[in-house]
């Protein structure tokens, strides 16, 4: 027995390898992994432009879905995006986020709003909403907007419920130094918000 | 009478000397470790090793389990705390936010998570056959998955998630960003933890069992701070309407739905490639070197699979559960069949060194039936029967380390 078990020990003529080998390793994976995807993504565009008269389908529900259409000068930041949940829109100095919301339960315009007055508040504990008013996009959709304040800044949130009530769309338009022009380009966009009829589901 | 009880009929050792007890060898030592047994031809304590069990000549030696450095060590503890610091700081950095608008909606997930990991945790630590493990490394690898190995890959996600959709367009970020991220930031990340504390203290990793244990732990942590960052994602994308119901939701998505084939799977079986590596030193001989790639690997693969944008259906999504349980599964069966075997043959050689009938000397090898030893000794010899039987379950473990895999 005692043979048979030596027989299965470890002979060990090369000795352990130092224990600064997998401390290296880990360490150069956690480098590679944090500042390496860093660089990475540095080094590829941060937008895409989209076409004057391009529309996006922003998110669907059931039996409609929503989009909106840009004029010039547009931009989508890609890395900050995600299809069917959120997007951010620039044009100039003028920064435009449009959010997909599912509500769990259902929910009126004005629970909505009440919801993203906590919404911007997660980014940035200075952030409210005004009092809402109603909107009107130019495809019929209604909704609520109001003014965003953030610090020194004023800017336009809106928020656009899906006739079919499942699905919401909501609006954040902010710039820290934009011209009342650029601004206004941005609550022109907001009202090119549809909600078509389609077949299917959240894309 | 049992046969594992305190005094041995004849003498201990084959050199006649009654053996001092060893160390729990669960990861206690610190800086300074005793060299490796056998390595000068002595047992850990010294003492003389009879000829047989002097290291043999033989083809492909590959080293015996590491011992501490205390150097590395000192520097992978330094690395790991700065991480685990960063980590949790990075995690807070993006949450705090929505903790603080969401405060009871955030107690609440927390509430909720802290039960799963509080029966996470106990099942986690119960599954190790023989023994579970130390404690505070147990602890050490929850703490490095709840910090940093879910802050770095929040940041690394963020890198890597926005670089696809950069590179390959906003529709093909979205669908398979997750699914060519997660698993390659992840899984490194949640394993480097498992190598971190294998520098740091050798004998809490000296095996693919205890690469299991740890990296399941690793993915517990991983998994509970994830499910409640979720949670309050979840929140705002369903508008803040009802913010309950949303944490409820999340909960019932991530643990009950999902959660039986989530993290601590798949670093388990990540875990397992380091115990693999760990056992020989870092210096594996090539069969064990792509044993351990292939359960990176598979890690990495399962991982994939839940991510993808594949076999999204309630059904599918149960398979991709299933999948990834059944796999942790076999994994975890393979190396708890082959660690029980090598324990019990050191608890034979033990009990034949001992004179202890070897049937109760194997018997040690299972808590049950070490209880059922137990059961035949008088009560007030009990608790030196289970003194002994932890000394001589620690050496068997610490000679099951040596055995080659």
């Amino acid at each position: 027995m005692a043979e048979e078990s030596a027989q299965l020990r470890h002979a060990r003529s090369r000795g352990p390898r130092s224990n600064w080998v997998p401390l290296g390793i880990a360490a150069a994976v956690v480098a590679v992994l944090t500042g390496g995807w860093t660089l990475l993504n540095a080094g590829l565009p941060r937008t895409e432009d989209l076409a004057a008269g391009q529309s996006i389908t922003l998110g669907s529900g059931q039996g409609y879905e929503a989009s909106m259409s840009f004029d010039d000068g547009w931009e989508l930041n890609t890395g900050s995006s995600t299809q069917g949940a959120r997007y951010v829109f620039s044009k100039g100095p003028v920064n435009l986020r449009v959010s997909v919301v599912t509500p769990p339960v259902r929910a009126t315009a004005t629970e909505l709003w009440e919801g993203m007055r906590d919404i911007v508040r997660v980014g940035d504990a200075t952030a409210a909403l005004g009092e809402p008013e109603p909107i009107t996009s130019e495809a019929g959709a209604e909704g609520l907007t109001g003014d965003l304040h953030l610090r020194q800044n004023i800017g336009t949130a809106a928020v656009f419920l899906s006739p079919g009530g499942d699905f919401a769309v909501e609006t954040q338009a902010f710039s820290s130094d934009a011209t009342p022009t650029e601004v206004a380009d941005a609550e022109k966009l907001v009202r090119t918000i549809r909600f078509s009829r389609s077949s299917g589901g959240t894309p | 009478m049992s046969h594992a009880r305190p005094e041995p009929d004849v003498p201990p050792t084959a050199s006649g000397q009654i053996p001092t007890p060893r160390e729990d060898g669960q990861g206690r030592q610190g800086p300074g470790e005793r060299e490796a047994p056998g390595a000068t031809g002595q047992d850990s304590e010294g003492t003389e090793l009879p000829p047989s069990a002097q290291p043999q000549p033989g083809p492909e030696p590959e080293p015996g389990p590491p011992r501490t450095q205390p150097l590395p060590s000192l520097v992978a503890a330094v690395v790991f705390g700065v991480l685990c610091l960063g980590g949790l700081g990075y995690t807070l950095l993006n949450f705090t936010g929505a903790i603080r608008v969401f405060t009871a909606e955030a107690v609440a997930s927390v509430l909720m998570l802290a039960v799963v990991g509080v029966i996470g945790f106990w099942i986690l630590r119960r599954i190790r056959p023989v023994r579970p493990p130390n404690l505070a490394f147990s602890l050490l690898a929850l703490v490095w998955g709840m910090t940093g190995a879910v802050g770095l890959a929040l940041y690394a996600n963020t890198q890597l998630g926005s670089a696809w959709s950069r590179a390959g367009g906003l529709e093909f970020g979205s669908l398979w960003g997750a699914a060519l991220t997660a698993p390659i930031n992840e899984e490194l990340l949640k394993v480097t933890g498992v190598v971190l504390i294998a520098v740091i203290a050798p004998r809490a990793v000296r095996g693919p069992v205890d690469g299991f244990v740890a990296g399941s732990l690793v993915g517990l942590g991983f998994q509970l701070v994830e499910d409640l960052t979720y949670a309050l994602n979840m929140i705002s994308m369903q508008g803040a309407t009802a913010g309950m119901v949303s944490v409820v939701q999340s909960f019932f998505a991530r643990v009950v739905l999902t959660g039986l084939g989530s993290h601590w799977a798949m670093s388990a079986v990540a875990g397992t490639a380091i115990g693999l590596l760990a056992a020989t030193a870092w210096r594996p001989g090539t069969r064990r070197a792509v044993g351990a790639l292939l359960l990176l690997l598979l890690a990495m693969g399962l991982h994939w699979l839940f991510d993808a944008p594949l076999l999204q259906s309630l059904l599918g999504i149960l398979v991709k559960v299933l999948a990834v349980f059944v796999s942790a599964l076999a994994v975890y069966l393979a190396v708890r069949h082959a660690y029980r075997g090598r324990v019990r043959r050191a608890l034979a050689e033990e009990g034949e060194e001992l004179g202890i009938r070897r049937s109760s000397a194997v018997a040690l090898a299972s808590r049950h039936g070490r209880r059922g030893e137990l059961s035949r000794v008088a009560h007030p010899e009990r608790p030196a029967v289970r003194a002994r039987q932890e000394q001589m379950v620690a050496a068997a473990e610490e000679r099951a380390s040596e055995y080659r895999g």
